[in-house]
């Protein structure tokens, strides 16, 4: 039952867009499926990283290893943010920024194959 | 989507600053909503080329920390002394004493004092400013106070505050320090694309090649500019074979031309004073290519120029002997 | 007794290397000199004297290792990582990303159950080459930073101390631009600063900011005004003696030092009647009195 983390544009949520930055977006949705791909979960979080005066991606990985995450959506990945996603077996999908969330999930579960 | 464009060069003095503020001055006369960021905190000038000599706004930028020894508590063992990585804790007329300008605040000392005797105290480590260009676009400017360190901090501070300014559709130009240190990867980092400037001189074209290796870790599409290029064409010859092997995308070259310092002497752009120059027509049309190839076309030269072949940063580890698995 | 001289300047490109290893050739002359180049993110001495780099010796910091078997899950270590280096699994695990890791140990301090064990990480080198001068062998000591390093001060303390232990009368630093902490670090203990700038807005800016930095540090400082003949003065000169300082050098804009530069040899050698080699044997004269 994988939980998907997507840096969001504003407030979150699957109404909101996919950031232009992973490690400073403001919020991350975390959207959880269940085997067949059905949305059992939304919820919101706030990015830890946004404001951090250095490695924000990393602050925002912390937070996303907190929330249990399996997957991670951003329009791209940092070194550092990209190292660690790699090192926790988070696996990391860039997405364009803009796109919207609720299309988001319907791209990593084609992903995923569990479209 | 917001465009983030960053100037570097590894070499100082070759006509980074020159280049970014003729950049964000020419986006934003085409109409373009352009922001630029003065992001060389140890000496920052892009204010002079642009004629600022008033900040609308100016914030202290507190995020640092430096140790403080209390000496009811300390009883002289030297401890913080010998742990300190940077030397910054000295014996001077019977006592310890920290050189403030050195301490990094990483607060190691007053961790391995056993006597709890240093604290730490947080301090003023430089300044942000915010400026509204003569051209009508803003200049977020950072300035790091003598003998600070972590540069980089400040650097992406400075980035962010940009961005919260920024609109969806607005051009970020940052002029980045120069160097390969923490300062100038806080400058690349989140960046879309570099565009690195050299001199045809060995010392310039060994520089450049290790900025290179880092926006290459970053994976940026990176472009060249080769300025005073008349001053050896032999080299500039060696730079541009460089080029066309690392596959980075050659903007143009400039002539050296003495109304550049002239220019900068009067504290106005050297497009906007002598527009005339060899060097100013040089400079427009490399920064008309850049908008025609990197803005417009962003899409493809984002595909054409990006690394073929990732070079990811690799640490060099020593581990120590008989560390469990874990 | 080591006297240290620091060629240091606050805006980049203004001739600093230029001025730091003609001088020191000069200065072979007179006196035993070891030149060292602490401008580690992007040393140009070996260029400018045409020599490889050669004996390189690794600049080591520390790095933690987790023994996770003492491990308790306080996360205190995380807690205490001023540069974000130490990061929490989802089993409560420590877990290290090296390249953001300064070195600095706090962690190892801070760990209640001393699961943390010192392993180290390379982040440059520092190299001894000597050069062949018209007036002796000249000893180089250059710290390089590797790239896609950001912590620059343990690299340049590093040469600062190989270049210490292997000077025996005078020692020439040539430091970052800038007025940045490793810039602080190389300056440190100097006897006498030259601060180089250029008659230009930009220039003068950043000479103050450096003549800033040296006050503080206690060091006194003469200026060189490189590149002079470009711009008026005036400003300038009201800095300086703001400072306390003076200008003990003016060196003229030439197309000869520039085509010295890109033949990789000193201009003192490649034209040594040139006047402006002859500005650089007054001053190595002057120095090497006064200190």
């Amino acid at each position: 039952m994988p939980k998907i983390a997507i840096a969001s544009n504003s407030k979150g949520g699957l109404e909101d867009v996919v950031a232009s930055r992973f490690g400073r977006a403001p919020t991350f949705t975390i959207i959880e499926l269940d085997d067949k791909g059905n949305i059992i979960n939304v919820k919101v979080i706030e990015n830890p990283g946004v404001n951090a005066p250095g490695g924000a991606g990393v602050k925002a990985v912390q937070a996303l290893i907190n929330e249990g995450v399996d997957i991670a959506v951003g329009p791209s990945f940092g070194p550092n943010a990209k190292a660690i996603l790699d090192e926790m077996n988070i696996k990391a999908i860039t997405i364009p920024a803009g796109t919207k969330i609720s299309e988001a999930i319907e791209y990593v579960k084609r992903e995923i194959g569990l479209a | 989507m917001v465009l983030e464009l960053v100037i570097a060069s590894g070499k100082g003095g070759v006509g980074k600053s020159t280049l970014s503020s003729t950049l964000a001055l020419y986006l934003a006369k085409q109409g373009y909503n352009v922001i630029a960021v003065d992001a060389d905190a140890d000496a920052p000038n892009l204010h002079l080329i642009y004629g600022i000599d008033r900040w609308e706004i100016e914030e202290d930028y507190r995020e640092a920390w430096i140790a403080e020894i209390d000496y009811d508590k300390c009883t002289m063992c030297g401890i913080c002394a010998e742990i300190c990585s940077y030397k910054a804790i000295k014996l001077i007329d019977n006592r310890y004493v920290i050189n403030t300008i050195i301490c990094e605040g990483c607060l190691t000392c007053s961790l391995a004092c056993p006597k709890k005797a240093i604290r730490r105290r947080q301090i003023t480590s430089g300044k942000i400013r915010i400026a509204k260009t003569p051209y009508g676009f803003p200049l977020v400017s950072a300035k790091l106070n003598v003998g600070r360190p972590n540069s980089g901090k400040l650097v992406t501070e400075v980035k962010n505050r940009a961005k919260e300014l920024a609109r969806e559709d607005t051009i970020i130009v940052v002029d980045s320090a120069a160097g390969i240190g923490c300062q100038v990867i806080s400058s690349l980092a989140g960046a879309h694309a570099a565009i690195l400037v050299a001199e045809p001189t060995p010392a310039s074209f060994s520089d450049l090649k290790r900025v290179h290796m880092v926006t290459k870790h970053f994976l940026l599409p990176t472009g060249l500019v080769i300025n005073k290029y008349d001053l050896n064409p032999h080299y500039t010859r060696k730079i541009l074979e460089y080029a066309k092997q690392e596959h980075m995308d050659v903007l143009g070259i400039i002539p050296y031309d003495d109304n550049v310092p002239k220019a900068m002497a009067k504290m106005k752009p050297l497009v906007e004073l002598y527009p005339q120059s060899p060097a100013s027509i040089a400079l427009l049309r490399i920064v008309s290519k850049v908008e025609e190839r990197v803005v417009k076309g962003w899409s493809e030269w984002f595909r054409e120029y990006k690394p073929r072949k990732p070079v990811p940063y690799k640490p060099i580890i020593l581990k120590p002997p008989n560390i469990g698995k874990g | 007794m080591k006297i240290k001289i620091s060629v240091t300047g606050g805006k980049g490109g203004t001739g600093k290397s230029t001025i730091a290893v003609n001088l020191a050739v000069s200065l072979l002359r007179y006196r035993d000199v070891v030149l060292a180049d602490l401008d580690v993110e992007a040393p140009n001495d070996h260029i400018l004297l045409g020599i490889r780099l050669t004996n390189e010796q690794p600049v080591k910091i520390m790095l933690p290792f987790i023994e996770y078997p003492k491990c308790i899950r306080c996360g205190v270590c995380a807690k205490v990582c001023d540069t974000g280096a130490i990061i929490i699994t989802r089993e409560k695990l420590p877990f290290i990303i090296p390249r953001l890791c300064s070195g600095c140990r706090a962690c190892y301090f801070a760990c209640p159950v001393s699961a943390i064990v010192e392993g180290q990480r390379i982040i440059g080198y520092t190299y001894h080459s000597k050069a062949n001068t018209i007036h002796g062998s000249l000893d180089l000591i250059t710290g390089v930073l590797r790239e896609g390093e950001e912590h620059t001060p343990p690299v340049v303390l590093a040469a600062r101390e190989r270049a210490i232990n292997i000077a025996k009368d005078v020692l020439l630093v040539d430091t970052s631009a800038g007025t940045a902490n490793h810039v602080a670090i190389a300056l440190e203990d100097s006897k006498l600063a030259l601060a180089v700038t250029e008659p230009t807005p930009l220039g003068l800016h950043d000479l103050e900011m450096i003549l800033e930095l040296t006050e503080r540090l206690g060091i006194e400082t003469w200026v060189i005004v490189n590149r002079w003949g470009i711009e008026d003065t005036t400003r300038l000169e009201e800095v300086v003696r703001k400072y306390n300082s003076s200008i003990i050098v003016q060196i003229p804009y030439s197309r000869e030092i520039i085509d010295s530069y890109i033949k990789g040899k000193p201009l003192v050698e490649v034209h040594p009647d040139h006047e402006i080699s002859k500005i650089f044997y007054r001053l190595a004269k002057t120095i090497s009195e006064v200190i």
